[in-house]
């Protein structure tokens, strides 16, 4: 088995953010550590399951879509090289609640989680993101020691990045002349995420013939799942960018702190004071 | 040939069937102008001149996801609570017509708008009330069970509501929602209706509920 390029680059990038990120303690300390992320790993929610089964779309249930367009994402997106963990199987498997689901993202550190539900009204791709403030400057400097987060707003410090991810998702779809709707709201579990999270809703698509792609639609899914696939491949470049970025600087900050923690010169030893020669004592 | 005895029946049965549908015909008009007789158009309450004033609504818009502060003329009663019940119900009636540009269902959607004061250290046992006041507004379930479910047109709908609310009661804080008088999951399977979300603008701010810690643990 041959590892391609990109997973090489993609995991030496991993490794070098974890170990940047367990250094010493003393040098931990002075330089900011390196947020783990798993270039290659997509986590996908399907929304609703079990008893929940959400919008209603005559037979089916907003549950059987979101689950059939998880699956279809899938092999597409481990065609390109990432690895897809689905927090919610089929039914009749045992349904994950939202905090479970935002606990398996949470704990895999994925480079995107996307959030999948569909409705009936509407048009095309709806995208949504948490609508949590980031926290200013000051905050995120205050609550940099901090071991815990609020379960209702560990969304909030990847708002910028989650921002982001939508700009090139909804670059892809348009890319795809695929209509497209971003918002920004607290669907949960989404702000109980720790990684970049986005909510997608497909929506009923008219086309220009005047056939309306409902949301269930094989051909509409796999459209969509191309053009997702693209953004999220994307989405990786501009990780991978700003983590090469994090690094170099990084080390610049420890380079430039390296002569100061060489020791200090010992001041001479002072003389000790000598005598006043006392005529009497010669003798 | 028809023996005569089945000509006489057949004439028995169809006057027989005549006779039934002129008794029921004026059976019927009899009884109209009973209940006309009956209905009272006399006037109960006193008549009232409210006149009209100048409220700001938030109307919500499917097409782009937005929120446009509107100002509109309506009639509304003095007291507080009444006077946002009013103002929300024809808010949602508005939405409910067939040109909106958020369509709801055309049923009633709110059974009562409660102002509450918030009490102090709210969720740490305090007990004394503190200055801020909290609108409760209880919504129908024939109305949350009809709303369309879908991430944006939930938002929407409760966004619209916290904006107009929070455009003419500035003294409004809090808004939380309940359905028949009980705490309610989600307006239709995505809007969370158990938190509690600050009364903000919500044409410039996106809405996000107050966090409540161990709510969800």
């Amino acid at each position: 088995m041959t590892l391609r390029p990109y997973a090489c680059r993609s995991t030496a990038l991993l490794f070098a953010s974890l170990l940047c990120a367990c250094q010493a303690p003393a040098q931990a300390a002075k330089k900011p550590a390196l947020p783990p992320v798993n270039l290659n790993l997509i986590v996908l929610d399907a929304g609703h399951g079990g008893d929940d089964s959400g919008a209603n779309f005559g037979d089916l249930a907003e549950k059987d879509i979101t689950i059939a367009f998880a699956i279809r994402l899938r092999p597409i997106l481990e065609q390109h090289g990432f690895t897809v963990i689905l927090a919610r199987e089929p039914d009749p498997l045992p349904n994950t609640t939202e905090d479970q689901r935002a606990e398996i993202a949470n704990r895999t550190h994925p480079l995107a989680c996307l959030l999948l539900h569909a409705t009936q009204s509407g048009h095309g791709v709806h995208l949504f993101t948490s609508a949590l403030t980031p926290p200013d400057s000051r905050d995120a400097a205050r609550d940099e020691g901090r071991a815990a987060l609020a379960w209702g707003q560990a969304q909030a410090a990847k708002v910028p990045q989650s921002l982001r991810l939508t700009a090139d998702l909804s670059a892809a779809l348009n890319a795809s002349s695929l209509p497209i709707l971003i918002g920004r709201a607290s669907v949960p579990p989404i702000d109980s995420l720790t990684c970049p999270a986005v909510a997608i809703e497909l929506a009923p698509l008219a086309q220009a013939v005047g056939r309306i792609l409902e949301p269930g639609d094989l051909d509409y899914q796999m459209q969509v799942a191309q053009s997702l696939t693209t953004g999220l491949l994307n989405w990786r470049g501009h990780m991978e960018l700003d983590l090469t970025h994090a690094l170099a600087a990084a080390e610049a900050a420890a380079k430039a702190a390296e002569p100061a923690k060489k020791p200090e010169p010992k001041p001479k030893a002072v003389q000790k004071p000598v005598p006043p020669d006392i005529p009497g004592d010669a003798q | 040939m028809i023996p005569r005895y089945q000509l006489v029946t057949f004439r028995v049965l169809v006057g027989g069937t005549l006779l039934m549908a002129i008794l029921m015909v004026r059976g019927c008009v009899k009884n109209r102008e009973r209940i006309a007789a009956a209905r009272d158009s006399s006037p109960i309450p006193a008549p009232t001149d409210i006149p009209n004033e100048t409220v700001s609504v938030a109307m919500a818009n499917d097409a782009d996801y937005s929120i446009l502060l509107d100002q509109q003329q309506m009639p509304l009663p003095r007291e507080g609570s009444m006077r946002a019940q009013v103002l929300l119900q024809r808010l949602l009636a508005d939405d409910a017509n067939s040109a909106s540009l958020h369509p709801l269902p055309a049923v009633p959607a709110i059974n009562a708008v409660y102002f509450v004061a918030i009490p102090e250290n709210a969720g740490q046992g305090g007990g004394e009330m503190g200055d801020g006041e909290m609108a409760v507004i209880d919504l129908k379930s024939g109305f949350v069970s009809r709303h369309p479910s879908s991430i944006e047109c939930e938002m929407l709908t409760l966004e619209s509501l916290i904006g107009t609310l929070h455009a003419n009661f500035p003294g409004i804080d809090q808004v939380r929602f309940l359905v028949d008088g009980k705490p309610h999951d989600t307006l239709a399977g995505h809007a969370d209706l158990l938190d509690v979300y600050p009364a903000i603008d919500t044409a410039r701010y996106p809405l996000h509920p107050l966090s409540r810690s161990g709510r969800r643990e």
